[in-house]
C-alpha cells in the first residue's frame, strides 16, 4: 500500500482512439480533399429497443452545400455504447473490425471503393453546374 | 388553353364526370368521351413496386394501365435507358429518370428533375422534394429496407430505426412534415419498428395520427398514418397482402403486407377513402399466379401499390 492511502495500481492508459474521434477527423479531410464542395459529418446516435439494448450508432454523411445541402449517408458503425471496440459496419454484410488499426484500414477501402468514387464524382459535378 | 394540351401537362390533370375517383381505364384522357361533363382535378399517382423479375415492358404497361405520374421502384434490373424507352414508347407522356444516389431505390415519373430533385440518400432510402406546378410541395421518401433473411428479428428491427431517423432529420432540415412514405420495408405494418415511436411510429387510424405527435420518454414524435392496416386479409379491398410467403415455420402468416404506404398527418387532405390500392390486374395482364399469390416466377413476388393524392 503506498503511504498516501492510494490503492490503485499502475494504469496502463494506451491511446485508444474511438470510432467518433477517426470518423470526425476523416470527415474534416472531406473538405479539404473537395475544395470545399463537399462536407463531411459524423451522426452519434443511441438506438435500440430498449435501455439495455441500445447501441451507439455512427453515421458518416456526406453533404452537398449547393445542392440545398443534399445528404448522402456513406456507410454506418455500430457499437457498444462503453465499449469501443469492436465496431461494426451496418449491414447484413458488414465487416466486425476489432481495433483502430483495422477500422481505419476498412474505412481506406470504403474511401476508395468504387461506389464511394462514384458518389463523391457525382456530387461534385453537379456542385459545379451552373445553376 | 386546348383540351389536349391541358391533357399534355406534365402533373396529372385528368378529366373527371362528378365526383368519382380516376377511372381504372388504361388511359383515361383517351377512353372517355371529350363531352363528358368535366371539372379538373389534380390528383397525382405514386406507385411502388419492387419488381424483381418482371421484364421492363411490364412495368412499363402496369405503370401506364394505372396512369401513374411517380413510379418508385425497388429490385429493378433494367438501367434507365431500357426503362424511359419501354414507358415512353408508344405515349403521348412523357416519363423522366429521377436519379440519385440510392442503388436500391430508382425512380422514374412526369416531372423533371426541376420538380422532383433528392435531398438526401442513403443505401436504403431516397428523400426527395417534389414540387407538382400545381400544388404545394411535399417529401417523397422510397424505402427499400434489408431483407429478413440471414438475420434475426430483432436485428432486422434495428435496422429500420436509422431509416425512421432519416426522415425526421430530412424534415427538421428542410423545414416541412409534408411527407410521404412508400417502400417496402421488409416488415409488416403491426411489427415493432413500423409501430414504435423511435421506429416510423405508424398507426392504423387516421384519427389517432391527426393527433400529430406523441411525446415519449420527453421525446415528441411525430406520427405517420399507416393505411395498410387496412389491407391486411380477407376482408380487406385486394389481396391479403401484398406479398406471400410459405417456409414451413411454426408461426406462419403467409400473406405480408411488406409494401406500404406511411402519411404525415399534414398529408391527410390529400388523402381520400380509396387513396391506396393494391394493383393485382393491370388491362388483361394478371400479376398474380393460379394462386392468387403475386407471380414470382413470371414477373415479381410482390404487388405494386398505388396512391392517388388529391393535390
Amino acid at each position: 500500500m503506498s503511504q498516501n492511502g492510494d490503492l490503485w495500481p499502475d494504469l496502463e492508459l494506451p491511446e485508444i482512439r474511438t470510432p467518433h474521434s477517426i470518423l470526425r477527423e476523416q470527415a474534416s479531410y472531406l473538405a479539404r480533399r473537395t475544395g470545399g464542395i463537399l462536407e463531411g459529418r459524423v451522426e452519434k446516435h443511441l438506438w435500440g429497443p430498449g435501455f439495455d439494448k441500445q447501441m451507439l450508432h455512427l453515421q458518416f454523411v456526406l453533404v452537398a452545400p449547393v445542392l440545398d445541402g443534399y445528404q448522402y449517408t456513406l456507410f454506418t458503425l455500430v457499437h457498444d455504447p462503453v465499449v469501443s471496440y469492436p465496431v461494426w459496419e451496418d449491414g447484413p454484410d458488414g465487416a466486425q473490425l476489432e481495433n483502430e488499426d483495422e477500422l481505419r484500414k476498412h474505412l481506406a477501402e470504403v474511401f476508395r471503393s468504387p461506389q464511394t468514387t462514384k458518389v463523391i464524382q457525382s456530387l461534385v459535378a453537379q456542385s459545379r453546374e451552373p445553376s | 388553353m386546348p383540351r389536349n394540351k391541358i391533357l399534355d401537362a406534365r402533373l396529372s390533370i385528368h378529366r373527371c364526370a362528378g365526383h368519382r375517383p380516376r377511372p381504372r381505364s388504361p388511359n383515361p384522357s383517351t377512353t372517355r368521351g371529350f363531352d363528358a361533363p368535366v371539372y379538373l382535378s389534380t390528383m397525382l399517382r405514386v406507385m411502388f413496386w419492387n419488381v424483381g423479375n418482371a421484364p421492363v415492358e411490364v412495368i412499363a404497361h402496369v405503370t401506364k394501365s394505372e396512369s401513374i405520374d411517380i413510379l418508385v421502384l425497388a429490385e429493378l434490373r433494367h438501367g434507365a435507358a431500357s426503362c424511359l424507352k419501354a414507358l415512353n414508347a408508344e405515349s403521348r407522356l412523357t416519363y423522366h429518370a429521377n436519379l440519385s444516389q440510392c442503388p436500391r431505390i430508382a425512380i422514374y415519373s412526369r416531372l423533371s428533375d426541376q420538380y422532383l430533385s433528392p435531398a438526401a440518400d442513403t443505401k436504403y432510402m431516397t428523400v426527395r422534394v417534389v414540387k407538382p406546378p400545381i400544388g404545394r410541395p411535399f417529401l417523397l421518401v422510397g424505402v427499400h429496407m434489408r431483407s429478413k433473411l440471414h438475420q434475426s428479428s430483432e436485428s432486422h428491427g434495428l435496422s429500420l430505426l436509422p431509416a425512421a431517423h432519416e426522415i425526421r432529420a430530412a424534415e427538421d432540415r428542410l423545414g416541412t412534415q409534408r411527407t410521404v412514405v412508400v417502400g417496402d420495408f421488409n416488415a409488416d405494418p403491426y411489427e415493432t419498428s413500423i409501430v414504435a415511436a423511435t421506429g416510423f411510429h405508424a398507426v392504423m387510424t387516421r384519427q389517432r395520427a391527426q393527433r400529430g405527435a406523441r411525446t415519449v420518454g420527453g421525446i415528441e414524435q411525430p406520427f405517420f398514418y399507416n393505411p395498410m392496416w387496412s389491407y391486411l386479409g380477407d376482408l380487406s379491398q385486394g389481396p391479403p397482402g401484398t406479398y406471400h410467403y410459405s417456409h414451413g415455420e411454426e408461426a406462419e402468416r403467409f400473406w405480408h403486407s411488406f409494401d406500404q404506404v406511411l402519411l404525415r398527418p399534414a398529408m391527410l387532405e390529400h388523402f381520400r377513402e380509396g387513396s391506396v390500392r393494391v394493383v393485382t390486374q393491370a388491362g388483361s395482364l394478371s400479376l398474380a399466379n393460379r394462386d392468387g399469390y403475386p407471380d414470382a416466377d413470371k414477373l415479381s413476388d410482390h404487388f405494386p401499390v398505388v396512391l392517388t393524392l388529391y393535390m
